[in-house]
C-alpha cells in the first residue's frame, strides 16, 4: 500500500511541478501584466476610441486617417489550464479563461493606442476585435484590435452622421 | 501616392469617387521549431509569446502588402471598408486574411456638417458602374430604412 502511494507519487510528479509551477508564475505573471495595463491605459487614455463606423467626425484640415493595429499572442499557464478543465466538468463558467481573454484584448487596445499617439492621432473611428486560438488546446490566444485613426480639429467637435443613420 | 486604408465604410477628408472592386491578400504560416518549443515552455508559465506576436504581425504585413498591390493593379487610391480575418488551416499553421474595396478617391475641400460625402456621389457611379437596378426607380413607396451604402 505504502509502496503504490510513493510509486504513484513518483508518476505524478512532474505534473504536480508543473502546476505549482504553473501556478506561481503564471499568478505573477499576470499581476505585473495587470498593474501594467492599468499604468499604460490611464498614460493613453487621451487617446479616444470608438468602435462606430458610420459618423464622420469633423476632421483637422489636410489631415488623413490611417489604419492602426494591435496585437498580442498570449499563452495560459499550466495551473489555469488545469482548473479550466475541471471547471468544465462541472459545466462552470470558465473564470480563468476570461481573465486571459480580457488581458489579450486589453493589451491589444494598448498597443492601438500607442501606435495611434506615436503617428500623432487623436482618435480612432471603426474599432473592431477579433480573437483567435493558435493551438487546439486554446491556451494560446492571438487578440487583435484595429480601427481608423484621425485627427480631430478640437475648436470645433461637432461631427456628423450621415442622413440615412437617422432615418 | 501610396494607397490609403480605413476600415470605416468612408475614408476620412476624403471623397469616395468611384468604388472598383473588393481586393484581398493573405498569407499562411506556419510556427519555427525552435520557437515553439520555446512557446511549450511559455505555455506553462503563461504570458505573453512574443516570438509569435512578431510572426503574426509580420504575417500579417505581408497580406496587407499582397492586398495593395492588388489594389494598385486596379489604379485604386485608397481600400476602406477593410476586415482582418485569421483561420486555423491545420496544427501550426495559420492564414491570416484581409480584405476590403478598392475605391478612387479625390479630396475634399471643405468638409461641412450638413452635406456629407455619401449624398455627392452620382447615382451612376454604383459599385463596378452597373445599369441602374430595379429597385432604385421606385424609391417614393419604399418605407425608410436602414441603408449603409447610399
Amino acid at each position: 500500500m505504502n509502496q503504490s502511494v510513493s510509486q504513484m507519487l513518483i508518476n505524478y510528479a512532474p505534473l504536480l511541478v508543473l502546476f505549482v509551477v504553473g501556478w506561481f508564475f503564471g499568478s505573477r505573471h499576470e499581476r505585473q501584466h495587470l498593474a501594467r495595463l492599468a499604468i499604460a491605459e490611464t498614460q493613453l487614455s487621451h487617446i479616444i476610441v470608438s468602435s462606430e463606423r458610420f459618423y464622420q467626425p469633423e476632421l483637422a484640415a489636410n489631415s488623413r486617417g490611417d489604419l492602426v493595429l494591435g496585437s498580442v499572442v498570449i499563452a495560459q499557464d499550466y495551473f489555469k489550464m488545469v482548473i479550466a478543465k475541471v471547471l468544465s466538468v462541472f459545466g462552470k463558467n470558465l473564470t480563468t479563461y476570461e481573465s486571459l481573454l480580457e488581458r489579450a484584448r486589453r493589451e491589444a487596445l494598448v498597443r492601438l493606442r500607442t501606435q495611434a499617439h506615436s503617428q500623432g492621432y487623436t482618435h480612432v473611428y471603426g474599432l473592431r476585435f477579433e480573437v483567435s486560438n493558435i493551438n487546439q488546446l486554446g491556451s494560446m490566444v492571438e487578440a487583435i484590435a484595429y480601427g481608423t485613426a484621425v485627427s480631430i480639429d478640437n475648436t470645433n467637435l461637432g461631427g456628423s452622421y450621415p442622413d440615412y443613420y437617422l432615418q | 501616392m501610396a494607397i490609403q486604408l480605413s476600415n470605416l465604410e468612408h475614408l476620412p477628408n476624403y471623397q469616395i469617387t468611384e468604388r472598383l472592386d473588393v481586393v484581398y491578400g493573405s498569407t499562411v504560416r506556419s510556427k519555427h521549431v525552435g520557437k515553439d518549443l520555446f512557446a511549450g515552455i511559455k505555455n506553462i508559465v503563461g504570458g505573453e509569446l512574443t516570438a509569435y506576436t512578431e510572426l503574426l504581425e509580420e504575417s500579417r504585413q505581408q497580406a496587407v502588402d499582397r492586398m495593395i498591390v492588388k489594389a494598385e493593379a486596379l489604379g485604386a487610391d485608397a481600400v476602406v471598408g477593410l476586415r482582418f480575418s485569421t483561420s486555423s488551416i491545420a496544427q501550426g499553421a495559420a492564414e491570416l486574411f484581409v480584405y476590403g474595396t478598392a475605391v478612387k478617391v479625390v479630396r475634399l475641400q471643405q468638409p461641412s456638417t450638413n452635406q456629407t460625402p455619401f449624398q455627392h456621389q452620382p447615382p451612376t457611379e454604383t459599385f463596378n458602374q452597373s445599369p441602374q437596378h430595379p429597385s432604385s426607380q421606385s424609391p417614393s413607396d419604399d418605407l425608410p430604412r436602414f441603408n449603409p451604402f447610399g
